[in-house]
């Protein structure tokens, strides 16, 4: 590996690295010693915009509709330029093509689907697979979903869902997030704060029954969730409480600037700032040991055409991309729709290395809590702007703590239909059968390929 | 009523007897009490016509078309077996079972089945009864029978119960800032639904925590501001001053301007209690400014704020109704007109002018009166027609320019949006209107001039060919005295065929025909397709030279897929008769266009059967039939009353429906109606539903 985690660790010079400091880092050992390894997920979902074609690895073709599976390393080749950030992490690294998510398809997103496979346009139609693994891990927040969209709206309901018609939100805005999860550690009148919030939330429940108690059963239930409401937020203070200061140690500095997000068709966007604010909040509810599943989007949703931004923000001129226009290969601020797409992609990426360089700057156990984690990244659209699902490429880093077998590794399964073929529904199989789930299928079969076998994990990164 | 039945005409369900007084009839007398099923109906009429035509191959051992009646359960007819139930009666309705070259029931033998199956079905569309969740939803409105609605008159309303309604985000965000100073940048935690449905609906939303986190955050928000150094309120600046803990009267003070402010009602003494002792508990724990931030903030965060309340007040009549306390209906009015409390209807409920529907009514038409072009007093009114017709959805709808031309769904969405507002003004034949009107307005904008009042201007002052969408030459120039545009018979008429509801009901790259058909299948024929099967990914196949008609045709005649889309593709191809961006074309492929299209499968005899050569024919048709007006009328009580109607509205939506034609067609008449019917002013209470006096 060529960071140095120590390094990292010791050095203020991330900024969040800095804090991660003593105290809770021996809880978290302490935590980790004697039970089994601690196992987290990270899903990347990249809305448009993870195009087969440009994030191929120099010199490994790509055979037009292959019969058989290619498994080969990673690590000789060069990645392609969008990638890049990851390149220290090659040995971490499996890239699987080939697999398809034909009854998720939509006509520029899959939305819920992406993580759940079923029909796009049934949006939450049951349990994605994030909220699968957030079951089987547990956690005070079981998930904790955070995004970046370029509309100002400060959460939306787009990709994660807990069953059918129990959609999770994703937080768009990170000054929201930092507040939702990290309040618990902070210090002065926004402890007093947190603490009056304690007794806000009991008097609210206690509201909300005085009202239902004078409802008539229908209406009654509709109530009964805000109920529950309250009295999970008011539960769960006490949890916080209790963590206070490991929570403080996590919790990222964010700007408070990143906030304010204005929605406009060519102005200003700031969406790779506040997708770094996001990555930070990840990070922190990961090491605050809030959460082990966290889903981060960027543009996705299904409603949503990947990002837009200006030019500035990839480094490259100036002017606006509009990422619809360039999914259509239409040249923006004078830059080529392919590089667009590849800055984007590419700076999207840099903020997650940010991610992996974070928790490897954490330790735990007799590694890093990177080691014991495995990021998923993906896009909601399959492979193209107007996709087929019938190639769906991932990028998987880490192996959960030694449960998977992956890392430089470079897979693409048989051509769909052919034998061999298997389904995006087959990957989330395997990662829910390492963290004792038993499933055998997952989400809706295709029945176009009803003649092939679509259950079980995926053979080859199973242990 | 123009609807004539297939069916027997059978008494409805329940109904007790004819209420007579002073000898004249009132109307039947709902009894919605006997809601169990029949299951001895079921046993003695039912079972002996499967066995006799059905069970041959719907066995479980044959199953043809995996489908068996061999174990079905009566008793579920309105519970998990609805859909089944609901396509035996359509199969054996319009004769598609038993097949043709089989074993055929006697006339009367079907409309006995028929019959039975419907009178079971009504028994889950009475008030109160309780429903799946999926059945309070929009868009299984049409589920209610509608020969039960426009048939015979009852003896009165039967309302739904009490209900709690959450805010609708549009009216969270017009009244919250308002109580602070300058307030930006709340969150949004009210979600609405995507699909193209109403929005608004009081079963549709709850409050979960992903919800109540961010509306907690704005409210704390909005509690700093009403506290802060600017705080227009005396009470507010010595609730958190400076100068040490306030006094308890003052605390109490505060509370009852709070709640005046936030809830337009002052605190019983039972909640200023409550009150007082959270904040000097708050107090005690964080100082009297962080109390003094929570009290507010828990004011801001009762159920009644974020739920609008409409439990109804006072002793309930002779039948258990109960009408909603003036308070109530000054808010209902509101928010059914605006997103804001409006003045006049809170000003009536405080000086007792809600009292009786006439009142109501005269004042719902007299706010309903515009004259502005804009039409822009009461936002809701322009509302309805957006979420019914859908078209702002073109925006949403991704294209690339095609060759030559512009497409624009911002401009074909305002433009469709001046012509409606247009035919709400005249308020004359609205329905029939919106459907075959042929004057559009092209790239028109409003302006508010200083001398002239509202001006007619071109909307973009660039040249673009967007102009084209209408099939105007290149070189067509805009002039205000040509607008709005009258376009020849046999190219435009009304909604349906202009190019920002055809785009909006389009794909990316092609037309989209069965969305097409649903829409007039649900929206005018009032009729109900079920949800696409799970695991279906049909697509229309490319083939060169082949119409886009021919194209659909091959991937939907498959006989499992033809039992639905036969509800749709004979509608919706009209419509082939534009390409994707609304254009008017002759030709598909380079292939005459055929745009017939059929009418079928209504059980309306002046429809089923109707063959018209193409979208204008189609739509004139419909514009003209009752029975679609009566579907209208449905929808425009759905969007009013934010529920689905049930066949205790029937009164309701007859007299809504007789109001719209005795004013020749004013759809502010069929709103006073609506808004001043028992549906919306009563509720029924559940002690004495049903019961006679």
């Amino acid at each position: 590996m060529s960071i140095d985690r120590r390094t990292f660790f010791r050095g203020a010079t991330l900024g969040l690295g800095g804090l991660y400091l003593a105290p809770f880092i021996r809880q978290l050992d302490a935590a980790t010693a004697g039970s089994a390894r601690p196992a987290r997920v990270l899903f990347f979902v990249q809305g448009n915009g993870v195009y087969v074609n440009e994030i191929q690895p120099a010199g490994i073709e790509r055979p037009k509709d292959p019969d058989k599976l290619e498994d080969r390393t990673l690590a000789d080749h060069e990645m392609a330029m969008s990638l890049r950030p990851l390149s220290p992490w090659v040995d971490k690294m499996t890239m699987i093509h080939g697999l398809s998510g034909r009854i998720a398809r939509g006509s520029h997103n899959s939305g819920f689907a992406a993580l759940g496979c079923w029909p796009m346009s049934k949006r939450a139609y049951g349990e994605t697979i994030d909220a699968a693994l957030a079951r089987n891990l547990g956690g005070i927040f079981p998930q904790v979903g955070v995004g970046v969209s370029n509309n100002a709206a400060s959460m939306a309901y787009i990709v994660t869902s807990t069953d059918k018609g129990k959609a999770m939100p994703t937080l768009l805005n990170p000054v929201l997030a930092l507040r939702q999860y990290f309040s618990a550690g902070a210090a002065g009148s926004a402890r007093k704060e947190f603490d009056a919030d304690t007794n806000l939330l009991d008097f609210m429940a206690d509201d909300v029954k005085r009202m239902q108690s004078r409802l008539d059963s229908e209406e009654k239930a509709k109530l009964e969730r805000y109920l529950d409401a309250f009295e999970s937020m008011s539960g769960r203070q006490s949890k916080l409480l209790s963590m206070a200061d490991r929570i403080a140690g996590a919790a990222p500095r964010i700007d408070s600037k990143v906030g304010n997000i204005v929605e406009t068709k060519t102005g200003p966007t700031g969406v790779f700032d506040r997708l770094e604010a996001q990555f930070d909040i990840a990070a922190g509810v990961m090491a605050a040991g809030l959460t082990n599943v966290v889903t981060v989007t960027a543009g996705a949703g299904p409603d949503r055409i990947g990002l837009s931004c200006m030019a500035e923000e990839i480094g490259q001129g100036s002017g606006f991309i509009g990422s619809h226009a360039i999914g259509h290969g239409a040249t923006q601020a004078g830059i080529p729709a392919g590089m667009c797409h590849a800055l984007i992609r590419r700076t999207c990426i840099e903020k997650l290395a940010r991610f992996i360089k974070r928790l490897e700057s954490i330790p735990e156990g007799d590694g890093t809590m990177m080691d014991n984690t495995l990021i998923v990244y993906l896009s909601d659209s399959a492979e193209q702007h107007h996709p087929r699902c019938e190639e769906w490429p991932f990028i998987l880093i880490g192996d959960l703590g030694g449960r998977l077998k992956l890392g430089n590794r470079y897979l693409r399964y048989p051509w769909y239909g052919k034998t061999g073929h298997r389904t995006i529904a087959n990957l989330y199989v395997s990662l829910l059968n390492v963290v004792g789930d038993g499933c055998r299928t997952f989400g809706v079969q295709d029945v176009a390929i009803s003649d092939l076998d679509q259950t079980g994990p995926l053979a080859e990164i199973m242990l | 009523m123009a609807r004539t039945s297939y069916i027997s005409s059978g008494l409805l369900l329940g109904v007790l007897s004819v209420v007579m007084a002073n000898g004249v009839a009132l109307g039947q007398q709902l009894e919605l009490k006997s809601i169990e099923p029949d299951v001895a109906g079921f046993k003695a009429r039912i079972v002996p016509l499967f066995e006799d035509y059905c069970l041959d191959c719907h066995d479980n051992k044959i199953k043809k078309g995996n489908f068996s009646l061999e174990g079905i359960d009566s008793t579920q007819i309105n519970g998990d077996g609805l859909e089944t139930w609901r396509l035996i009666r359509e199969q054996v309705t319009f004769g598609d079972m038993p097949p043709k070259d089989k074993l055929q029931p006697t006339p009367d033998e079907r409309k006995a089945m028929i019959a039975w199956i419907r009178d079971e079905l009504r028994k889950g569309q009475l008030p109160g009864v309780p429903k799946s969740e999926k059945l309070a939803l929009p868009q299984y409105g049409n589920y209610v029978d509608h020969d039960a609605l426009f048939g015979a008159r009852l003896d009165r309303v039967y309302p739904a119960p009490p209900r709690l309604w959450r805010l609708r985000p549009d009216i969270y965000d017009s009244t919250m800032p308002r109580l602070g100073d300058r307030i930006e940048g709340l969150a949004n935690g009210l979600n609405e639904l995507d699909d193209p449905e109403f929005k608004d609906y009081a079963a549709s939303y709850f409050l979960d925590e992903a919800a109540t986190a961010p509306l907690l955050g704005n409210a704390k928000k909005i509690a700093e501001s009403m506290i802060g150094p600017r705080a227009k309120d005396r009470v507010f600046r010595e609730l958190a001053s400076d100068d040490g803990p306030p006094k308890p009267e003052a605390v109490r003070d505060a509370i009852g301007v709070v709640f005046r402010k936030v809830l337009d009602r002052g605190a019983t003494a039972e909640e200023t209690d409550r009150f007082q002792a959270f904040f000097d508990k708050t107090a005690a724990a964080a100082g009297h400014k962080t109390a003094a931030k929570m009290m507010i903030t828990a004011v801001l965060m009762q159920p009644e704020v974020l739920y609008r309340r409409e439990l109804g007040d006072g002793k309930p009549d002779e039948y258990g109704r109960v009408r909603l306390s003036p308070r109530e209906i000054a808010f209902a009015l509101s928010y059914a007109l605006s997103n804001e409390p409006i003045d006049e209807f809170m000003k009536s409920a405080a000086a007792g002018g809600l009292a009786t529907s006439e009142q109501v009514g005269a004042l719902v038409r007299s706010r309903l009166a515009d004259d502005s072009r804009g039409q822009g007093k009461n936002p809701r009114v322009l509302q309805f027609f957006r979420e019914y017709f859908n078209y702002p959805f073109a925006r949403d709808v991704f294209k690339d320019k095609p060759e030559g031309g512009d497409h624009d769904p911002q401009r074909l969405v305002a433009d469709l949006e001046a012509t409606i507002r247009d035919v709400l003004r005249a308020d004359q034949n609205v329905f029939a209107e919106l459907l075959t009107t042929r004057k559009y307005y092209v790239d028109a904008n409003f302006k508010n001039d200083k001398r002239d009042g509202v001006i007619l201007v071109k909307g973009h002052e660039r040249w673009s060919p967007y102009h084209t969408a209408y099939n105007l030459s290149p070189d067509w120039k805009w002039s205000a005295e040509t607008q709005p545009v009258e376009f020849p018979r046999d190219e435009r008429a009304g909604v349906l065929t202009h190019p920002a509801w055809l785009a909006a009901w389009s794909g990316n790259f092609e037309n989209h025909p069965v969305q097409r058909g649903k829409w007039i299948r649900t929206h005018l024929l009032g009729g109900s397709v079920p949800d696409v099967p799970i695991g279906v990914d049909a697509r229309v196949p490319e083939r060169e030279h082949t119409t886009f008609r021919d194209r659909l045709k091959i991937a939907t005649e498959p006989a499992e897929c033809w039992r639905c889309h036969k509800k749709m593709n004979p509608l919706g191809v009209a419509f082939e008769r534009y390409d994707h961006y609304g254009r008017f074309q002759r030709l598909d492929a380079g292939q005459p266009v055929d745009a017939s299209a059929l009418i079928s499968r209504t059980g309306v005899a002046e429809l089923d059967g109707k063959k018209v050569a193409g979208p204008i024919e189609l739509v004139e048709l419909l514009a003209k039939s009752e029975y679609a007006e009566q579907v209208f009328v449905r929808y425009v009580f759905r969007y009013f009353m934010g529920r689905n109607e049930t066949i205790g509205d029937a009164n309701t939506l007859q007299d809504a429906h007789k109001a719209y034609r005795d004013s020749g067609g004013s759809f502010r008449e069929l709103v006073v109606s609506l808004l001043s019917s028992d549906s919306f002013l009563l509720r029924q209470t559940s002690a004495q539903a049903g019961s006679k006096p």
